[in-house]
């Protein structure tokens, strides 16, 4: 991919989601448009563009955008946030809430949402509580995965295996044996599409949590900025904001205190 | 079967809802805008949306396109008292399922009510 239509690629998708594609990064834009482009009949990149730009409806941008975006995620990754996740929620709990809306800001295929779901119906131990869990992402396909929930069984691994036994059903499907997520998780579950990059958010707080983990480091500080003035806006006070262990938040957490390194709580 | 019912007149939403639980659809939210309408439907799951067209803050018609952009697939049914033909086909193009102009006969919006839904599950 030439350098000029690299740029103006480049330009559009920071527009767009924030995401900053550093110099470097044209093999990658090639490579992951270039199937795309096959099925349109297109064949240069220059023309591609133009064809994003010229839909109106916005859906090749999404196209474009899912294509982009990565999505690498796991079940339980970085456990030390669920772990403190859970002593949040048995203080919340023992302090008689009892309604609890947790967001997890990019969900990717379902992983980590579901597993904060765990998280959240093993504190509640039964109890009756009006939690719910909001999981959203800029990219309709991982969310569409996110939504039928079946995983492959390696990919279940990092569950405790008598977790795995309460929440997980096998299913037989035409690629094998899958963990299909079960109802009670999902119930609590809530999947939409939202881009970062685009405030204020369409949401009404007060949120008592907010896990936004390892999609920072694709943006840049003004973008970063726009997300944590949101958080900020939407956690209630003594709220938590949880981010990805290699995301510096350096100078730019505001009203926000360190809890320990990427936990940050909203002062009462 | 859970409804939203969005309109900035909370006498136009009592009709709307009076209508809807001759039709025994009795779990509703209401929202006065737009705004109100998107978050509501970030917040829970609904079956069915009634979305009025003209109201501040957020128009009918931008919520309906948020909340399509949401990723969100439930029926919407637009009540309003745009009743140009253009003003239908926007509608319809930007994610509405259905379309009743106001004023209207409760029978009459239940009817649509059943249709889309039966639509929707077909
Ligand atoms: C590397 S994954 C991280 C998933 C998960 N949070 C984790 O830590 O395992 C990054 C996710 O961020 C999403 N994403 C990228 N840009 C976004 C934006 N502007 N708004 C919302 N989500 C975005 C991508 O679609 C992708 O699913």
């Amino acid at each position: 991919m030439d350098r000029v239509v690299f740029e103006r690629f480049r330009d559009l998708i920071y527009d767009r989601s924030g995401i900053l594609l550093r110099d470097g990064k044209e093999v990658l834009v090639a490579a992951r448009v270039g199937k795309r482009m096959r099925s349109l009949g297109l064949e240069h990149h220059s023309d591609y563009y133009q064809h994003v730009v010229n839909d109106q409806s916005g859906t090749e941008l999404t196209i474009l955008l899912d294509a982009i975006s990565t999505n690498t995620t796991s079940f339980y990754r970085e456990r030390d946030h669920f772990e403190q996740m859970t002593g949040y929620l048995t203080a919340w709990l023992a302090e008689g809430r009892t309604r609890l809306r947790l967001w997890c800001a990019a969900s990717s295929t379902g992983e980590e949402p579901y597993t904060i779901a765990i998280t959240v119906k093993e504190a509640l131990a039964g109890r009756a509580v009006d939690a719910r869990i909001l999981a959203t992402d800029i990219n309709t396909q991982v969310l569409e995965q996110a939504q039928v929930g079946e995983y492959e069984p390696e990919k279940v691994h990092p569950v405790p295996p008598e977790l795995r036994q309460k929440y997980f059903a096998k299913v037989q499907r035409p690629k094998g044996t899958m963990l299909a997520v079960g109802d009670e998780l999902k119930q609590l579950l809530a999947f939409r599409r939202m881009n970062l990059a685009e405030t204020p958010y369409p949401l009404k707080g007060p949120l008592d949590l907010i896990i936004c983990r390892n999609v920072m480091i694709y943006f840049d500080n003004t973008v970063r900025q726009r997300f944590l003035d949101e958080a900020f806006r939407l956690l209630r006070p003594s709220g938590i904001l949880m981010v990805g262990h290699a995301e510096s938040l350096t100078g730019l957490t505001g009203g926000f205190k360190p809890v320990r390194p990427s936990v940050y709580i909203k002062p009462a | 079967m859970k409804a939203l019912v969005v309109d900035d007149s909370g006498v136009m939403r009592r009709i709307v809802i009076g209508a809807l639980a001759k039709a025994d659809i009795t779990d509703v939210v209401q929202a006065g805008d737009g705004q109100e309408a998107v978050a509501a439907v970030v917040e829970h799951d609904f079956d069915l949306v009634l979305m009025d067209w003209n109201m501040p803050n957020l128009k009918g018609i931008d919520a309906v396109r948020e909340i399509r952009a949401m990723g969100c697939k439930m029926p919407i049914i637009m009540v309003t008292t745009e009743a140009e033909k253009s003003r239908v086909l926007e509608a319809i193009k930007a994610g509405a399922n259905n379309y009743v102009i106001k004023p209207f006969e409760p029978q009459m919006l239940i009817d649509k009510v059943t249709d889309t839904l039966a639509r929707a599950s077909a």
